[in-house]
């Protein structure tokens, strides 16, 4: 009676079962099912973060794409002191900051939001910043988020927007903590001063506040 | 949670943006449910705005879409990666070549002269590499292996190949 001494579905049964760190090492050893359950688990919120980094949905499939064959080819690079989503997040966003480095100047030209609200006749009648439509917080953000460097602009989404802490940030950005503080300071006071001073009904209540305490 | 002071909260936090003063966390996840809030905690500062950064939308066709696209560049690659290089064709024809002048210039040239023998039992003495399992693991394969009295069968099936 022959034996059964590999079943594809049972090994892809037991991967779905498996730490990220053993998908790893399965991965370290050619494993392509490793791989699949990494896609399965890692691409949404891979593509949520370069989506947000990016803010084009197309160029960060391109990056999460890149990011998973990265990983394969890498697969004996994986230093088992590290995180796995720290590795991962690390790879996929040193390809998404390059990505962003090589379309930047193509940034240059685009129409600021404002415009738009203009035209919409929001701004004009004196907007709420409460009262902006998700998609409308993305466009001024990607506007605002121009003035800032590829390391400033992923501090702030990952310590402000995703949550993560300064340790965290500094593994994926590659940099020290104080960087990161650094990073986020100055991040946080070119997107006030250009919302201020781009949109300034929205930021009303913040100048009334100042005024006052003079 | 009763709405926090988000003067004093983001004062606090403006000193230093790094650390958070006790209660911020508490402070979001109630922001983040509280319309009558988002005024106040927005004028005090225009930047928690970009909490409400659109998360872009992922649906499963789209994950699957992609897996399927990195497998297919991986076992590419893996192709490629076993195919003989093009180069060392033309490396081992120039050899040929080289050996081909040499035996035509030797005296006695044409002559073929028999090679040291090979015994089967020096074959059967070599020890049987295992199945190698390179590929499969991304298919519906099963493996089988039929040992015994020498003998090694190893059947792979695999209800997705089209033969």
């Amino acid at each position: 009676m022959p034996a059964l001494v590999y079943s594809a579905t049972r090994h892809r049964a037991t991967l779905a079962e498996a730490s990220d760190r053993e998908l790893l090492a399965a991965l370290a050893t050619g494993d392509e099912a490793a791989l699949q359950e990494l896609i399965a688990r890692k691409s949404r919120p891979l593509l949520q973060l370069t989506g947000r980094l990016l803010g084009d949905a197309e160029e960060a499939k391109d990056v999460v794409q890149l990011t998973f064959l990265r990983l394969w080819e890498h697969r004996d690079r994986y230093d088992e002191r590290w995180s796995p989503n720290t590795w991962i997040y690390r790879i996929a966003t040193n390809l998404a900051i390059d990505h962003w480095r090589s379309r930047k100047s193509r940034e240059r030209g685009q129409e600021p939001f404002r415009l738009h609200l203009l035209r919409r006749g929001e701004a004009a009648a004196g907007g709420q910043l409460a009262a902006l439509e998700e998609s409308e917080v993305g466009a001024i953000f990607r506007e605002l988020a121009a003035g800032l460097s590829e390391r400033q602009r992923l501090v702030f989404l990952l310590r402000e927007i995703e949550g993560l802490s300064s340790q965290e940030v500094a593994a994926i950005a590659g940099c020290e903590e104080s960087t990161v503080r650094n990073h986020l300071f100055n991040a946080r006071k070119v997107l006030r001063r250009e919302l201020v001073r781009r949109y300034p009904e929205y930021a009303a209540g913040r100048q009334e506040r100042r005024e006052e305490a003079r | 949670m009763s709405c926090p002071d988000w003067q004093r909260l983001t004062a606090l936090r403006e000193r230093d943006p790094d650390a958070e003063p006790p209660g911020w966390r508490e402070a979001l996840a109630h922001l983040d449910g509280c319309p009558a809030c988002a005024a106040a905690a927005l004028a005090a500062d225009p930047l928690l705005v970009f909490r409400r950064l659109p998360r872009p939308a992922v649906r499963e066709e789209e994950v699957a879409a992609l897996g399927a696209e990195v497998l297919a560049l991986v076992r590419a690659g893996r192709r490629e990666a076993r195919r003989p290089r093009r180069r060392g064709f033309w490396r081992g024809a120039a050899a040929a070549a080289l050996v081909g002048a040499a035996l035509l210039l030797e005296p006695g040239a044409g002559a073929l002269r028999p090679g040291p023998g090979v015994t089967v039992a020096a074959l059967a003495a070599e020890p049987a590499a295992p199945p190698l399992l390179d590929g499969l693991e991304a298919s519906s394969a099963r493996v089988y292996e039929l040992g015994g009295d020498g003998l090694a069968l190893v059947m792979v099936v695999d209800a997705s190949l089209d033969v």
